[in-house]
This record gives C-alpha cells, structure tokens and sequence, in this order.
C-alpha cells in the first residue's frame, strides 16, 4: 500500500512539472508519465500477488525508468539530465523483462550477459548521442560540444549494438519456448513475440511506420506498444496456471539437477511456491505421522489455522505433505502440482538412504559372518590339534610299543586299549563333523535333521515338522537348521524351560521357524552368550529376519527364510 | 571304493560268499533283486544323489525282498533312520557304526544275527537313547541300574537269551527285568522278541 501511495504521488508529481510545450508535443509529454502509471500499477499487482514472482518488481523499476525518462520534459536542469541520460533505459527494462518472462529470474549465463549488454548499451551507448547533440536550453544540460557527426556515429553504434542484443534476445526466447509443451507455448509465444514487437516499435517507429503515412498516429502507436507489455505480462502471471507450470518446469530442472538432498529440496519447493515459510514433511511409517527435516514428529495444521497442508504421495504411498502459507498461494491444485514433483524427489532421496543403509548394513553382516567363519575355523583346527591328532600321537605310541615288545601277556590288553581309543578317537572326530555340517542336514534335509536334534537335547521337545515340504536350497536348511540349534541351546542354557515347541513350515515361498519355550522369558539378544546376533547376520545375507518376543512365560522366537 | 574293496576280502576272510559288490545305489537295488542273497550291506550316503540313497534302497529292498536281511553302515548315527528302517517288520535289520567293521569278529557275529532275522542297532544309538530318556523321563530314571542295562540290550535288539550271556546271568532273571521294565514303562507287549526293540526305541525317543 505503501509503495503504491509513493507511485501515485511520484506520477502526480512528474505530470504537475512536466511542460506541455516542452520538445516532443504534447503525446511525448504525457504520453510518458501514463506509461510509468501502468508500468507501476501492474507491477505492484503482480508484485502483490505473486510476492515470489520478481516479474512485479521489474514492472515497477520498468515505471520507475518511464517515470525517469519523462522528467526529460521538465524545467529543472538535474531532472533534465537524468532524462537525457536514462532516455533508452526503459526499453534495456523490457528486454530484461523477456528474459526473465515467465519466472521472474533470469536463467541462464547467455541470458544473464544479454540484459547486462543491454543496460550497457542502454547507458553507455547513449553517451555520445547526449554529449554531442546540438540542443537548445534548458535541455543543452549535458551537452559537451555540438558535434553532430560525432552524435551520428554513435547513435549507429548503439542501434547495432541494440540489434545485437535483440537478436540475441529472440534466439534465446525462442529456444526456451521449447521446454514448454504445446498448450504453454500458444500463449507464451505470442506474448513473448508481442514484447518483442514492442520494444522494437520504438526505434523503427520513426523508420517504418511515419513512411507509411500515419503521421503523428505512429507515435500513439508506440505508445500504446510499449504501454500494453506490463498489462499483458502482468496478466499472464496472474492468470496462475499457466504461470505455475512455468514455475513448475523451472522447479522440475532444479530438482533433476540438485544433489537430492531435503534441504534443498524445501528451499526450491519455497520459491516455487513464493512462500519463504513452507516446509516439506516427510512421512514415517515408522511414527504413522509427519517429521520435519530434523527428524522430529510434527502435526499437520488444522483447518483453522494460518497454515494449510497438501498430502503428497506416490501412487498410493505418503511421501509426505507441503506445509504453507495459503494466503501466497490460494489455490492448494497448485500447491498439489509442486508437490507431487517433490513427492518423487523425496522419495528418491528416501530410496537412496535406503539404498545405502542397507549397503552398510549388508556390508558389516558379511564382514561379521567372514569373521564367525574364520573363529569357526580357528575352532575347529584347535579341536582336531588337541583331540584327534593328540589321539593319534597317542595311538603311535601304542603301536610302537606294540611292535617292539615281545608278544607276550600284556599284549592283548594293549591292543583292546587300541581299538577302544581309535573307536573314541572316531566318535570325537564324528562329534566334530556333526557339529560343523550334521550327516542327517546333508542326508535328508532340514526336518530330519531338526528331529535328530531334538532326540539329541535333554529336554522334552513338542516338535512340528510336517509343514516342510520337501528339500530347501541348501543356505536356507543350514541356517534353518543354525536357527533353531541356537534358539534350543539358548532355551536350555537360560530358559530353565519344561518344554519347548518347535515349529517348521514352509508357506508363501519361505521358511517359518518357530521356537516357543515356558521358561523365564528374557532372553537377551545382545548378550555375548546369546549366538543371536550372528544368526541375525545369517538370515539378513538371505533375506530373513528374526524377532524375539518375551512374555512373562517363556520366550518366542521366530524366523522367517525366504526360499526362492 | 576302500572300504567297499576291504569288506569283500573281510567277509570273504569270514567265511561268506560275496555275491556282488556295486558302487551305487541303484545298481545294489538291481543287483540284490537278481542274486536275492542272505544279506544286504550298504552305506547311507551313496552315488547316484550322495545323500541317503543307501539307506532308500534298503527301505525299498526291506519291502520288495522280506527275506533278505539288510545292514545298513553310516559314519554317522541317526535315531530317527534307526525307526525308518525298523518300521513295519523289524527283523532282519542291523544299523551300525561303519568302524565297527574293524572288529571283525563280532561283526561277521551281528551279519549273521541279521541273516538269522535278528535286529542289530549300534549300542551308540541305545546308548544315546537312554542317557536322553533318564533326563527327561522320571520313569527311566527310577529304573535300577540293572534294569537301565536290560532296556539298553533291549534297544540294540538282543534276545533274552543274547541278554543274560552279556550280562553273564540266567535267562530267568532276564525274563523277569524285562517284564519290570515294560510294567515301569508301560510298554505296549509285542508277543516277539524282534518287535520289541521298536517298542523301546520309540518309547525312549518321546
């Protein structure tokens, strides 16, 4: 409000100083000031309802050069020389005005030394025509020297300079015209040919259109030309739609390009949105509610409030919601559009932390498991060193003694000690074996092998195996049968149990270990005498998970194998 | 392909007259149906699969020749392969340890026990069963010491008369033990001295 009272006052006195009979006739003389006004008024309007948009505030500096541009027509000296300087700046305006059409920013590096090179041209360019034009007082205020050829030749560099930019200018709008679909481009390529018509009417009016006989007609026209830019720009801004999936296509290059991360995510979801306060949730299952980027639950606002929310989801899934300021942005469609752009970019960064988590996870399991083969190893090497190869020392020995001595007496007993001590060397060796790769787990499968297992445990097992269905792959019956060997050797170290049950089942393409026995409960899962975290390693390799659930009778186990 | 090679010139040695010698399961089956032979001997783990096809091929040959007597040999025990193959009509059967091929006296003793109808399971396997069964079972665990060495003979399939020579008493108090641990046991009575080694072993693998 404030700013439009300062316009009004600006244009009411730019009109109150201006001469009717200063150079240009009375068209030029007020002709200017009425522009600055549209300018302006279009500008605030677009600026007030689009505050993200800096189409509005271009509009206004745009005015604000009219403005400047028509103080040329005063009597004061100072205001005479800032409108002879500043007399082509208004068009640099709407040329920068095209560049940034219509997402209010200028994109990209050609873009960006266009509108340089224009103001340049628009200020530097003008110096000679200023400096050395023969001009009679009071307007001979920047005059240097009366050389008209000088003014000649530099009037021709600018015009050219000029033409570059322009062309320049066309090329690039031209090739942007391309990123949006068919619909946009009917509206956008006129609007944007019509700015581009205009801002040349200005220095060919007096060329083209005075030879065809309009007269002082082809200055209204101009006029009117350039006066029609910030009614059309600004209306096809606040047409919404149309400006949004402009928006909306700039917002698409500038996720595809970021690095994913949340943060800015939600800085480019806020400007989209010209609302500084919106922030993006994202959804947790995990919670069933809303987290903020720090990670804590937050609650949606309620319909009341200054705040207003839009689900976001992909397909059926919620990804999260898009917290923001429904006075900037009334119509939550739009809001809706941004969001289920980001509602994929979120979703792709929760993949990628996924993705990775579950690398890390699957990279120290394996790193675990080397390491429990490798102590596996160690242990199995130190039982056949001190077991077996002891007895075998021991059995030479024997041997020996025997091949020396005369057969006599003792040697009958010798040779019983030996057969008995090759028979406990033997089931040693078989103790062993069996513990490493049980005979019935190889032989006949995973339920044959849990049944031997069970006869061989001093503790009454109800045991259901008759759900498996025929042999498994051979990682899914060892670690099955790891599972439950863990889970009963917990039961009987721990559990003080009377019974335990164990079940067996094949369904859906995976294995069901249950292990429920009527002991204490409590079983500790990270206690070094528990093998849990290991059989944890076991089944994430495979895909399986494992849960252990205490109550106040007994504890339950249950793993789950997928068999495919 | 060793031991197979051993045990020929062992039960050659022995005094029995080797009929064939196949190095895999199916053809063992073929061949046992062609020579019908007193006795069967076979490992578990055997070619073709390398998993329990031996031990296949004894339950087939159990049902498709009644009269000939199958010794099964496994470097390993396993309870359960003991029930398997003593399901049905236990006679005729042996299960043993594959060391126990090193006594050879006793062992041609327990081929010829199975050749008789007798039933000959590794003493490992009662053993295991009774030790398990003690733990877990008040009424194993009440029984005397004797009568726990009478249920173990039992469970490796000797005959009363088997019994008292291997624990050097009459064939009497044999009789009158094994009634005491069917009554403690609540065993069901089998009328025949081969059916009851089944009933023991289930009993004790509860």
């Amino acid at each position: 409000m404030q700013l439009a009272a300062v316009w009004v006052a600006g244009v009411a006195m730019v009109v109150a100083l201006v001469q009717a009979g200063a150079l240009g006739g009375v068209a030029l003389v007020y002709g200017f000031p009425v522009v600055a006004a549209l300018y302006g008024a279009a500008g605030l309007l677009a600026w007030w309802r689009r505050p993200a948009n800096r189409l509005g505030p271009l509009l206004v500096v745009g005015g604000a050069a009219f403005l400047g541009v028509s103080v040329a027509n005063t009597d004061v000296p100072a205001l005479i020389a800032v409108g002879t300087v500043t007399a082509t700046v208004p068009l640099a305006v709407v040329i920068h005005l095209l560049h940034t059409f219509p997402g209010g920013r200028l994109r990209g590096r050609a873009s960006k030394v266009s509108v340089l090179a224009v103001y340049v041209v628009a200020l530097v360019g003008q110096v000679p025509i200023w400096a050395f034009s023969p001009a009679s007082p009071p307007y001979d205020v920047v005059l240097i020297s009366p050389r008209p050829d000088l003014a000649e030749v530099g009037a021709h560099v600018q015009q050219t300079c000029g033409a570059v930019v322009v062309v320049v200018t066309v090329w690039l709008l031209v090739r942007r015209l391309r990123e949006y679909d068919s619909a946009q481009r009917r509206v956008l390529a006129p609007v944007l040919a019509y700015g581009v018509l205009a801002v040349l009417a200005i220095p060919l009016g007096g060329t083209v259109l005075r030879p065809l006989g309009l007269g002082d007609a082809s200055l209204y026209i101009q006029f009117a030309a350039v006066a029609g830019v910030p009614i059309v720009f600004a209306a096809v801004v606040l047409r919404g739609g149309f400006a949004r999936t402009g928006e909306l296509s700039a917002f698409v290059t500038s996720v595809a390009s970021s690095s994913g991360s949340r943060d800015e995510l939600e800085q480019a979801v806020a400007t989209t949105l010209g609302d500084p306060s919106a922030t993006l949730l994202h959804w947790s299952a995990a919670h069933s509610g809303y987290l903020d980027p720090a990670g804590t639950l937050v609650a949606l606002p309620g319909p009341e409030q200054d705040r207003a929310a839009v689900h976001i989801a992909v397909g059926d899934r919620p990804v999260g919601a898009v917290v923001y300021d429904p006075r900037l942005n009334e119509d939550a469609g739009s809001v809706a559009a941004v969001g289920r752009v980001a509602a994929i970019a979120l979703d792709r960064e929760r993949l990628a932390r996924e993705v990775s988590d579950s690398r890390r996870a699957l990279r120290e399991a394996s790193s675990r498991l080397l390491e429990t083969a490798d102590r596996e190893r160690r242990r199995i090497a130190r039982d056949l060193h001190d077991g077996l190869q002891v007895s075998l020392v021991r059995l030479a020995m024997q041997a020996h003694q025997l091949a020396q001595e005369p057969l006599g007496a003792a040697s009958p007993a010798l040779a019983a000690r030996m057969a008995a001590d090759v028979d406990e060397a033997a089931a040693a060796l078989r103790g062993l074996v069996n513990g490493v790769m049980p005979a019935p787990l190889v032989e006949r499968g995973l339920a044959a092998a849990v049944q031997e297992l069970a006869y061989s445990l001093p503790v009454r097992i109800r045991l259901d195996v008759d759900g498996v269905s025929g042999r498994l792959p051979a990682p899914v019956e060892s670690t099955g049968y790891f599972v439950v060997a863990e889970a009963l050797t917990n039961v009987l170290k721990h559990a003080d149990a009377r019974s335990v049950a164990v079940c067996l089942r094949t369904e859906d393409g995976a294995l069901w270990i249950d292990v429920v026995d009527d002991g204490r409960g409590g079983a500790v899962e990270d206690g070094s005498g528990s093998g849990l975290p290991g059989l944890r390693d076991r089944l994430d390799v495979l895909g399986g998970t494992l849960s252990v659930t205490n109550g106040h009778t007994g504890t339950r186990l249950r793993a789950m194998l997928p068999c495919g | 392909m060793l031991l197979r090679e051993g045990l020929v010139l062992l039960l050659e040695r022995a005094g029995f007259d080797v009929v064939a010698a196949e190095g895999d399961a199916d053809r063992l089956v073929a061949a046992a149906l062609r020579h019908r032979p007193d006795v069967v001997i076979t490992d578990i783990r055997m070619p073709p699969g390398g998993t329990d096809d031996g031990l296949r091929a004894a339950l087939k040959l159990r049902s498709r020749l009644p009269r000939t007597g199958i010794l099964v040999l496994s470097q390993h025990l396993s309870r359960q392969y003991a029930l398997d193959l003593l399901a049905g009509d236990p006679s005729g059967v042996g299960y043993l340890l594959k060391q126990r091929v090193a006594d050879a006296r006793r062992f041609a003793a327990d081929i010829r026990r199975v050749a008789g109808g007798e039933t000959v399971l590794d003493p490992e396997i009662a053993a295991a069963a009774l030790a398990r069964a003690e733990q877990v079972d008040d009424r194993v665990s009440r029984l005397t010491r004797r009568q726990r060495e009478v249920l173990s003979l039992l469970a490796e399939g000797l005959s009363n008369a088997a019994i008292a020579e291997s624990l050097v008493i009459a064939e009497k108090s044999v009789v009158e033990h094994v009634s005491k641990v069917y009554d403690a046991l609540q065993l069901p009575q089998t009328g025949s001295e081969h059916r009851r080694v089944l009933a023991v072993l289930r009993y004790l693998s509860q």
